[in-house]
């Protein structure tokens, strides 16, 4: 039942999605050196992809119902998955202090935090583990902006803070 | 002849140096549960900004090679496959090593990945050039209906809706609409952002969509992970497979190794079909099917023999006429277009020097994979007991460096990361993520092809027919949408009832 709700769901947004897509192709300067022109293609694609959502849809609704669906709404609700919050948001923060402190700093970081969000409880526990775990954390950012810098000459971003 | 002018290419040390450094990497991202070729790429990519033509993507191949392999490690001892075309490899390997036959089934799977992987080269080489000179004899009308037959291949067998496939697929069509028009220089949905005048780089939306979506994705598992049981299994027991033992098995492994490279050559479907494949055909033809599943060592061999193989039949379709067939080729795929090269037929004429050393490349990083895993195999089993979530980080930093490196242009990084967002949800609707990566390679192309035949017909659609690849590949591609939509529609009745 999960399913069938979540493929109706997609299909809705896919949809409106396919007509967004559709009424914007028409701000595309049509062009006339080729039968076709530039906006044929995406408004092809979006044609088509609204009929498949259309499709998808109706898929869902002839699937058959469950009755347990009531009790694992309420479970689903309930859940709160704070790793997944968390590394969600530690992605954007990635981001936006690259821009600010560069990327070695942030770098280090990042890989601290999502390194304990991701690490297994037992590990947290073991202290070596856990120094080998910061060592790393460290060296891999040092390590790849050393190798980018002085070997191929590229330089990874170091933020506004610091030009 | 040029084969061998190919291994001169890349007679450097810093090649071969590269070469070992990537297929020691891939191999042992490979065997880590969870983490496939893909990631092992997707980890290496950035550093190949810094290399010639030559070293990057041979170093690339090597990764692809190395990661290809490594799943057998983890398949055999943990149960777990590595990778998902070693699937297969896991129903007799872990039994196998459970009896004590942990060393037969690793050596065994080893000499098998190499075989397969061997052949898939050689044949690669031979027939390689034939089919670039047979693809450059195509009209526009042909590679039309080639790459729409790709594009619905690749939809109808990446997922189990292929409604959902085909959806993936446009998304990935409308989201290579962004950008400057090919044909007549116009922008498209750029929202007057000068940077995405290009449109989107295909490195932040491929890594974003595996890459990033695969830590999120781990992160919700958090809970649900166990650490992992070598509990009844050792490396170091049973006595060595040796070729002499492969080689007993010819009649089962010729046409394994076909199956492997002709699905590879197909777009869509890869290593993770054809170890599948070869293991039930291996069961369906074995004079003792009954022992498959509870520790053959047949079942091993076809299975490792296969999806080798699959990997030489997937780089003949991206080297001569530039369509990837999955995540992992079209990551090498990026590779070639930050080396401003595009794979294709003319390859082989323009390039011809880099073609035979990738070709070449793809040889050593076979022998340097058996020549590791064969004789160390001790170290990449002590690897296994690094939690892969660990890695992960690391991935995602590796990911922003390559975002990053390939423009220079730190709107990629955003890109990738809302990309790893679409992709998680993507992926938690059930919506695969590889017809959307080839669609969005190949929608530029497919829409060029389609407006120049159009062009040489003065907008008429049936001359297109008349060319008769384009009418089979149009033909079946309608029959494969329409049968699909026809059964999709039709089969949640016929359960309801």
């Amino acid at each position: 039942m999960k399913e069938k709700r979540g493929d109706i769901f997609s299909g809705i947004v896919i949809g409106v999605l396919a007509v967004v897509y559709y009424v914007y192709s028409f701000q595309i300067q049509q062009t006339t050196s080729d039968v076709l022109g530039s906006r044929f293609f995406p408004q092809l694609a979006a044609i088509l992809l609204l009929l498949l959502s259309a499709i998808l849809i109706i898929q869902a609704l002839r699937k058959k119902t469950e009755p347990e669906e009531e009790n694992t709404k309420i479970e689903n609700t309930k859940k709160i998955n704070l790793p997944l919050i968390l590394t969600t948001v530690a992605l954007f923060v990635y981001y936006i202090l690259v821009l600010n402190i560069g990327f070695t700093i942030t770098s280090i970081l990042y890989l601290l935090f999502e390194c304990w969000v991701l690490m297994p409880d037992n590990i947290k526990k073991n202290k070596k583990m856990l120094i080998l775990v910061v060592l790393i954390c460290v060296a891999v950012p040092v390590f790849l902006n050393t190798v980018f810098y002085n070997i191929f000459h590229i330089q990874l971003p170091v933020g506004a803070l610091f030009r | 002849m040029q084969l061998l002018g190919g291994f001169a290419s890349i007679a450097s040390l810093e090649t071969l140096l590269l070469m070992l450094v990537g297929t020691f990497g891939g191999l042992i991202i490979g065997a880590l549960p969870g983490l496939s070729a893909f990631t092992a790429l997707a980890i290496m990519l950035p550093f190949t900004f810094g290399m010639n033509p030559i070293s990057g993507l041979c170093f690339l191949v090597s990764v692809y090679v190395g990661g290809s392999s490594g799943g057998l490690i983890s398949a055999v001892l943990l149960g777990i496959p590595g990778t998902p075309s070693s699937i297969a490899t896991c129903f007799d390997g872990y039994p196998m090593a459970k009896q004590g036959k942990s060393k037969t089934a690793l050596s065994a799977a080893i000499i098998a990945s190499f075989v397969g992987g061997i052949f898939g080269a050689i044949v690669l080489s031979f027939i390689g050039p034939y089919i670039a000179q047979f693809a450059l004899k195509l009209s526009s009308y042909d590679y039309f209906g080639i790459i729409l037959f790709a594009l619905t291949t690749v939809s109808s067998l990446a997922g189990k809706n292929m409604v959902k496939g085909l959806i993936a697929c446009l998304l990935g069509v409308c989201l290579a609409c962004v950008g400057t028009d090919g044909l007549s220089s116009v922008y498209r949905y750029t929202f007057g952002i000068t940077k995405l005048s290009n449109g989107f780089s295909l490195v932040p939306v491929l890594i974003g969509l595996f890459a990033v979506s695969q830590i999120m994705a781990t992160a919700r598992d958090k809970a649900s992970q166990k650490s992992l049981d070598f509990s009844g299994t050792n490396q170091n027991e049973g006595a060595k497979f040796t070729f002499r033992d492969y080689f007993k098995r010819i009649k089962m492994i010729i046409p394994v190794s076909l199956m492997g490279l002709l699905i590879g050559v197909l777009p869509g479907l890869g290593g993770n079909i054809s170890n599948l494949m070869a293991y039930s055909y291996a069961k369906k033809t074995s004079k003792h099917p009954e022992t498959f599943g509870k520790g053959e060592v047949d079942g091993i061999i076809a299975s490792e023999t296969a999806n080798n193989a699959t990997v030489g039949g997937a780089m003949i379709i991206l080297l001569t006429l530039g369509i990837p067939g999955d995540n992992a080729t079209s990551i090498i795929l990026a590779g070639f277009q930050m080396n401003d090269i595009a794979p294709g037929p003319l390859l082989f004429k323009t390039q011809g020097e880099l073609v035979y050393a990738i070709l070449a490349g793809f040889v050593v990083a076979n022998i340097l994979f058996f020549v590791m895993e064969y004789f160390g195999l001790s170290i990449f089993t002590k690897m296994l007991s690094i939690p892969s979530m660990l890695l992960l980080p690391i991935v995602i930093v590796c990911c922003f460096v390559g975002s990053y490196c390939a423009n220079n242009n730190t709107l990629d990084i955003f890109i990738m990361v809302v990309f790893g967002i679409i992709g998680y949800i993507l992926k938690e609707h059930e919506f695969p993520l590889a017809p959307m990566v080839v669609g969005f390679i190949l929608a530029p192309m497919l829409e060029l092809y389609l407006r120049r035949s159009l062009m040489k017909t003065d907008g008429q659609w049936l001359p297109i027919i008349s060319s008769p690849i384009a009418a089979i590949c149009i033909f079946a591609t309608i029959f494969t949408i329409g049968f699909s939509i026809y059964k999709a529609i039709k089969k949640p009745a016929a359960t309801a009832q």
